[in-house]
């Protein structure tokens, strides 16, 4: 009895037009998934991979590699974190301007998802490098004498690039949620007595709840898998997880170790970001 | 002492007027309907009230204090509005408690609060469902209880029933106006349906084209309408032109009548209950072609046309002779002064 009728005229047909999406899926994504986790509990000898049963990758995993593992985490948190809020402020400008303003707004932000990833680093290089526009500026107005290095190559760098990069991802979600709060909800809560604060904290933002946890959560998991990033504004100063799995497969040789860190980050992520979106539930209620 | 004194209020878009300055006093106790067809600024003119629309020239008094320049939500007003705005996000209960936990009520008083206006509404079964689990009529009995929560020295109500089918309007009216007695408050409420104003308002204001055209009692207002719209849009009501001198008429038929208003070019408001087939043998005040006859229930609506082209309605009482449609009849007006409106010139 339960279901639509059109559900039930449908729904044994429908079914197959999965399957080529799944077949990709399968074969591309969690194949090679499962391959790499088979491989994680290999050993490597002498510059080949040899079947074995062994937790030795795990461990490596944890205890070579565990403060750029926890560094990771928290960069993510601080780059999604700051993601999400600005998101919120665009969104809520977004969704309250005048509709064609709104419009244009949006698209503005869609526009940028464009731009290429690396082209978008290395703009980020010719405004944080040493004779980029920041320090250039600096220097012909006197305030500094020698280019601050800091600037580029340090993890304000790489958080600031990631955030550059990832806002547009955390604005959609958001947006769409804002989309859903209706204007006679607000000025439901204005008549019973909310001020433009209390209004956000007690009617949006519980509104909005799930668009902005799928944000912060979007902006954490593009955040601790880059190693792209952290290796052309972090420098060498900056030691990411990202950035000790991927030679692994290349210049160190080493895949059982690589498939464990990979399998350890994947778990890492998982506790990290739930925890945080229940914190984020709780919060937002 | 009027509770809400509207002083030249007014409201333009552009260079086109929403509502024309317009005065209008409330008293309080009072249940006012603002009744008008769609488009003729009523709305507007409650939203200016509630704080949600800047009037663009005026003083709005609620209770001696000058609100003009407040927002919402520091009005002694509190609204209805048409779609409800429930918080989609909260429980019966959690809506109805939202002003006063906003105003930092005491826990316990906001407590017994809700649950005076649960049972005022009848809810206390759906105290803690989601507002998204009821039906029209249960969401707007929410909407109502959790205005009514902060006792607002006026209520406003925008179009309260009007997402809601015949049979739950009529039944919600009787509850309106059963809470209005109970509580005593004022209230303030918009609608374009001219039976629910009658029902539930004990004055209502007829607007027409950002103007209020007349506030007076129900009664008033179907009796002496102040101009041809009012007569036309509150009930069914013929304008037979007629030229008044010295407060009198000649009827077609030869009689003298008495009216009301000034001399010169006016119109006799005939309602269906004023016109009656003249009885055998007694002279006819007008005589008319009978084009339909339409059985009501209690009644028999005779449609009519005079040889001007008039159209006039008679209802019939069930059992009296009908004529057939195609006959020509005599028919008579009340003896008591006919009431006539200018007609436009």
């Amino acid at each position: 009895m339960s279901g639509t009728v059109s559900q039930g005229i449908l729904n044994d047909r429908i079914w197959p037009l999965i399957l080529p999406a799944a077949a990709v899926f399968l074969a591309l994504g969690v194949g090679p998934l499962l391959w790499m986790f088979v491989i994680s509990f290999w050993r490597v000898d002498v510059f080949r991979i040899a079947p074995d049963l062994t937790l030795r990758n795990y461990i490596d995993a944890v205890s070579l590699h565990g403060r750029a593992l926890a560094s990771t985490m928290a960069l993510g948190i601080a780059v999604a974190a700051i993601c999400t809020v600005l998101s919120i402020a665009v969104a809520t400008v977004i969704r309250f301007a005048k509709p064609r303003t709104g419009q244009i707004l949006l698209f503005l932000v869609l526009v940028t998802l464009f731009g290429g990833y690396l082209t978008k680093i290395y703009a980020w290089k010719t405004i944080l490098g040493n004779d980029g526009v920041i320090n250039s500026g600096l220097l012909t107005a006197g305030i500094i004498s020698t280019p601050i290095e800091q600037l580029l190559y340090s993890p304000a760098a790489v958080i600031a690039a990631m955030v550059g990069f990832l806002l547009p991802f955390a604005v959609l979600p958001v947006a769409g949620a804002l989309r859903a709060v209706e204007m006679i909800e607000i000025e439901a809560a204005r008549d019973l007595g909310t001020g433009p604060a209390k209004l956000f904290r007690l009617v949006i933002l519980p509104r909005i709840r799930r668009g902005v946890i799928a944000a912060f959560l979007l902006c954490f998991c593009l955040a601790v898998g880059d190693y792209i990033t952290p290796i052309l504004v972090g420098g060498g100063r900056t030691a990411l997880y990202g950035q000790m799995i991927a030679p692994q497969f290349g210049t160190l040789f080493n895949w059982p170790l690589g498939a464990a860190m990979g399998f350890t980050l994947v778990v890492a992520a998982l506790f990290t970001g739930a925890v945080c979106a229940a914190l984020l539930d709780r919060v937002l209620r | 002492m009027a509770l809400l004194i509207l002083d030249k209020l007014q409201k333009t878009y552009g260079q086109t007027a929403a509502v024309h300055p317009t005065d209008l006093s409330v008293d309080a106790g009072d249940f006012l309907a603002v009744l008008g067809p769609s488009g003729c600024g009523k709305t507007t003119l409650l939203r200016m009230i509630g704080g949600f629309v800047a009037p663009t020239a005026v003083r709005i008094h609620v209770g001696g204090q000058d609100v003009t320049g407040l927002p919402p939500e520091r009005r002694p007003t509190n609204m209805v509005f048409q779609g409800y705005g429930l918080f989609p996000h909260m429980s019966v209960r959690q809506n109805i408690a939202y002003g006063p936990k906003v105003a930092g009520w005491p826990a316990a008083q906001i407590a017994s609060a809700v649950d005076d206006m649960l049972a005022l509404g009848q809810l206390e079964k759906f105290a803690d469902r989601p507002v998204t689990d009821l039906s029209g009529g249960q969401r707007q009995r929410v909407a109502l209880v959790r205005a009514l929560i902060l006792k607002p020295q006026v209520l406003l109500l925008d179009e309260p029933l009007g997402a809601l089918d015949a049979a739950l309007r009529a039944s919600l009216q009787d509850e309106l106006r059963q809470i209005h007695r109970q509580i005593g408050g004022t209230f303030v409420f918009v609608t374009h349906d001219q039976q629910e104003a009658m029902a539930m308002a004990n004055r209502v204001a007829v607007m027409n084209d950002g103007r209020i055209a007349q506030v007076d009692s129900p009664q008033t207002i179907y009796g002496q309408p102040a101009d041809p719209f009012v007569a036309t849009f509150i009930g069914e009501a013929a304008l037979l032109p007629v030229t008044v001198r010295q407060g009198r008429v000649r009827l077609p038929g030869g009689r003298e009548a008495v009216v009301s208003g000034a001399d010169g070019p006016r119109a006799v408001v005939l309602r269906p209950g004023d016109v009656a087939p003249a009885p055998a043998e007694s002279p006819a005040d007008l005589t008319v072609n009978v084009t339909d006859s339409v059985f009501q229930g209690g009644y028999n609506r005779l449609s009519l046309r005079t040889a001007d082209g008039l159209l006039l309605r008679a209802d019939v009482a069930v059992g009296v002779p009908l004529p057939a449609p195609g006959e020509s009849i005599g028919i008579v007006l009340p003896a008591r002064p006919l009431h006539t409106v200018k007609l436009p010139s």
